[in-house]
């Protein structure tokens, strides 16, 4: 029996020491061959063709995919298992560029294809397609990567990515060059404007909606297309390959009136790929890889970026970010420290790791999102995080047609907006104001900065990317300076291309205690109860002032009053939170029933021509109000605890309240009582008539049903 | 400086600066210097430098942000105005026959803006 020593491996030492696991190359492949070493001693006679025919075969079948599934399933935790698989997927690139390899595509459409079909549950109820990402190009396409969508609910997969401004360029006027010679290996779109029959000419999206058989859809093609259920986004060149449809934005440039300004569709191109019976996966990639070479102009087709391309992209994009004039003017150094990660499921930026420390130093901060409303909570929890604009429409997320578009047309639609606060600015000023809600306000962790794809403005300027705005837009070090020369301004920005993951949400402040009971319900509600495997109590927390905001993103956050800690430390005060709605509606109910009373009387003793009191009490009103009252003792009690608990054992309502409800009640029921005694009265003359015996009907029905509804609140 | 009370659910906002603005809803004077809305996208929040004019109808400010000094004008925001100023700059622009059907649309996308 032999037992044999694996030696180091991965992030270990032979000895299990921890050891550097660069991405960017294999240092490995001259150390394990190097005969002062034991291991080479064993491997020093491997010649260079040897290893070459091992790289290719490593390479051809260890897809980028794969190593993300067999690190996924590793059970590491996150931050090792981010280590691991940026590390595997870099040197897998390092062999690439070191043996020049030549990279086959294939099986990279197949592979996010399996991948749309694992969201597709998930992202059901939101109407909100699967997306999933694909690293590809040198320098022709923005960010490296491809979108594809499944739109199988109208019949078609979606690819959408843009071209690099320069690129955008040519490929338009290299394509026009071929319409006007009418050369035969292109079909161009020959309709003009938009079309509802066909969609051609124009880039659009459209509304998710329920699957449709084939047949179905056939009948429903016009109705998919049709201005309720688009979204213009810009005119385009289109161009035909089979039933594929290529689109090239032509936004800034076309006669498409309001829509042609979008600077969100600077650059995009959008391929629709009819979702056949019959047409594999792999198929459909050569299919796209020869769009990318024939029409696109994109050489590289569909095979991941060279090492040397991201290298330069990584140094082009730090330049970016701290606003230096040159990419020679990066260190050097950078390139090893910035890694390529996906920041929301299908979509990939460079990250400096730890970058955010250095920015804690200069001040401690807070990262912040304030929500409109608590009810878009759980939409964003499902969707994986906060969404641009552009990636919620272009993934048929149209709900609320009346929404402006003045983002989209601004450039900033492409991204997700957040505001800052640093310790420096809000020095001795520290106040609620322009932080927290009730709605509900994101804290991010501080790592979000970590990011290189966002830009910032030092007060509102809705995010705007024209060339003139984007001169004046914020390093991440002007971010701070301008805090601490100048103090906090509320309005201050910062836009993070295409979305905000779960993952870097720490916690969601409200101001005071009714704000915790209420998000936890509507979470709840949503069967939402854990966040980032944390409890959704232990993350719903009360910021008072902007210093709370910062300790929280700090991890100081142990004095502030969590939803956990309310719940464990004033339970009578949580229920009588609980049960407020339920009095608020009861009130409301005698406050209008006093009305009508008032309004009754006033016929009876003064003047039955009051127009004033017959216009407010009309049959159909007082019908509507005495329904309302008798919801509220059939079910509206049950379906509060049914709409707020998922477990009705959960809901007590506290002795003091009980008594108070039951008295509101007992008053509630005299006052209908009454007023139906002053209608009886004045029956010849009200307006009311022949409807009073309905209502006497139902009061009984009324009377009958507040039995039981008074014996469920005494059982609470 | 007084506190404001926008009191319509829905405004028209319009500025010869500033193409980025044209619905507010929720509009709120915040602690005398702030303005802030939501624009049926986003929060706007802007720093008041002036206020040029105000009654119930109609709100007038300058704006004091570093480099932003605009002028901003708010209007409650009627079926005509929609027709004619909004109508065309809305994601997908809907008829409406009532002027509380109109609002009902615009306050909806607060529970979508996220």
């Amino acid at each position: 029996m032999y037992r044999i020593d694996n030696g180091g491996s991965l992030t270990f030492r032979a000895q299990g020491k921890p050891k550097e696991f660069p991405s960017e190359s294999i240092p490995e492949l001259k150390n394990m061959l190097n005969p002062e070493f034991s291991a080479g001693q064993v491997f020093a006679g491997l010649t260079e063709e040897e290893l070459k025919v091992q790289a290719e075969q490593l390479v051809a079948n260890l897809s980028d995919e794969d190593i993300e599934t067999i690190v996924k399933q590793s059970g590491l935790d996150e931050e090792q298992a981010k280590t691991i698989q940026t590390g595997l997927i870099g040197r897998k690139h390092f062999l690439v560029t070191r043996f020049n390899l030549k990279q086959k595509s294939v099986e990279r459409i197949p592979i996010a294809i399996e991948k749309l079909k694992e969201q597709l549950e998930q992202l059901s109820t939101l109407e909100l397609r699967p997306r999933v990402g694909i690293l590809t190009d040198t320098d022709k396409i923005e960010n490296q990567e491809i979108d594809i969508i499944d739109a199988s609910d109208i019949g078609r997969y979606e690819i959408n990515f843009k071209l690099t401004a320069h690129h955008w360029k040519t490929v338009l006027a290299n394509l026009r060059k071929m319409r006007d010679s009418q050369n035969p290996d292109f079909i161009f779109s020959k309709s003009t404007g938009f079309s509802e029959s066909t969609g051609e000419n124009t880039i659009y999206y459209t509304k998710t909606a329920k699957p449709l058989s084939s047949t179905e859809r056939q009948k429903d093609i016009v109705h998919r297309y049709h201005e309720d259920n688009t979204f213009r986004v810009a005119s385009a060149l289109t161009i035909k390959k089979g039933n594929i449809l290529i689109k090239i934005s032509t936004a800034g440039e076309s006669d498409f009136g309001y829509y042609g300004h979008n600077r969100s569709a600077f650059g995009v191109v959008h391929i629709e790929i009819p979702n056949e019976d019959g047409l594999s996966s792999e198929e459909m990639e050569e299919k796209i890889n020869n769009i990318f070479k024939d029409i696109l102009q994109v050489e590289t087709g569909l095979t991941t970026p060279p090492l040397e391309a991201e290298k330069t992209y990584k140094k082009a994009r730090y330049a970016w970010l701290h606003k230096l004039d040159s990419s020679e003017l990066v260190p050097e150094e950078v390139s090893s420290k910035l890694t390529r990660e996906e920041v929301i499921s299908g979509y990939f930026t460079f990250v400096e790791k730890d970058a955010h420390k250095k920015y804690q130093q200069i001040s401690p901060y807070a990262v912040y999102h304030s929500l409109c409303s608590p009810s878009t909570l759980p939409k964003l929890i499902r969707a994986g995080g906060l969404l641009s604009t552009h990636e919620r429409y272009r993934r048929g997320l149209l709900f609320s047609g009346l929404s402006s578009s003045k983002d989209l047309e601004s450039g900033g639609g492409d991204s997700v907006f957040t505001r800052l606060v640093t310790s420096e600015g809000v020095k001795g000023r520290s106040t609620l104001s322009g932080v927290a809600s009730n709605d509900g306000t994101i804290i991010f962790h501080p790592r979000i900065l970590d990011r290189t794809d966002w830009y910032a403005y030092s007060s509102d300027n809705y995010g705007k990317t024209s060339t003139e705005e984007f001169s004046r837009r914020q390093s991440p070090r002007q971010v701070f300076s301008e805090q601490e020369n100048s103090g906090y301004n509320h309005s201050n920005e910062q836009m993070f291309r295409c979305g905000i993951s779960t993952n870097d949400i720490l916690a969601i402040a409200v101001t005071d205690e009714e704000g915790l009971i209420n998000l936890r319900h509507v979470l709840h509600i949503d069967g939402i109860d854990t966040l980032n495997d944390r409890p959704i109590e232990e993350m719903i927390v009360i910021a008072k002032t902007h210093d709370d905001a910062i300790n929280i993103s700090g991890g100081k956050s142990e004095n502030l009053m969590t939803l956990a800690k309310f719940l464990r430390e004033d339970p009578d005060r949580v229920l009588e939170i609980e049960i407020q709605p339920i009095t608020d509606l009861i009130d409301n109910l005698h406050h209008t029933t006093r009305m009508w009373i008032d309004y009754a009387t006033t016929i009876r003793e003064y003047d039955s021509s009051n127009e004033e009191a017959y216009e407010y009490i009309t049959p159909n009103r007082v019908s509507n109000r005495l329904e309302e009252l008798l919801n509220l003792m059939n079910t509206n009690l049950i379906k509060y605890i049914q709409d707020h608990y998922r477990d009705p054992k959960l809901f007590k309502i506290p002795e003091k309240n009980k008594m108070e409800l039951l008295e509101k009640i007992r008053l509630l029921l005299k006052s209908v009582g009454d007023f139906i005694e002053i209608l009886r009265t004045r029956k010849a003359d009200m307006v009311l008539g022949d409807s009073l015996d309905f209502f006497e009907h139902k009061i009984v029905e009324i009377e009958t049903q507040s039995v039981s509804f008074i014996n469920s609140i005494k059982e609470f | 400086m007084s506190t404001f009370i926008f009191n319509h659910r829905v405004y028209y906002v319009s500025s010869s600066d500033d193409g980025t603005v044209l619905i507010a809803l929720n509009v709120k004077i915040d602690g005398n210097d702030y303005i802030n809305w939501f624009d049926t996208v986003k929060d706007r929040i802007m720093k008041i430098g002036k206020i040029i004019d105000d009654n119930s109808e109609h709100f007038v400010f300058q704006r004091s942000d570093s480099q932003a000094k605009g002028v901003y004008t708010f209007v409650p925001m009627t079926l005509n105005l929609y027709n004619e100023k909004v109508k065309s700059k809305v994601l997908i622009p809907q008829d409406f026959s009532s002027e509380e059907q109109m609002l009902k649309a615009f306050e909806e996308t607060k529970n979508n803006a996220w």
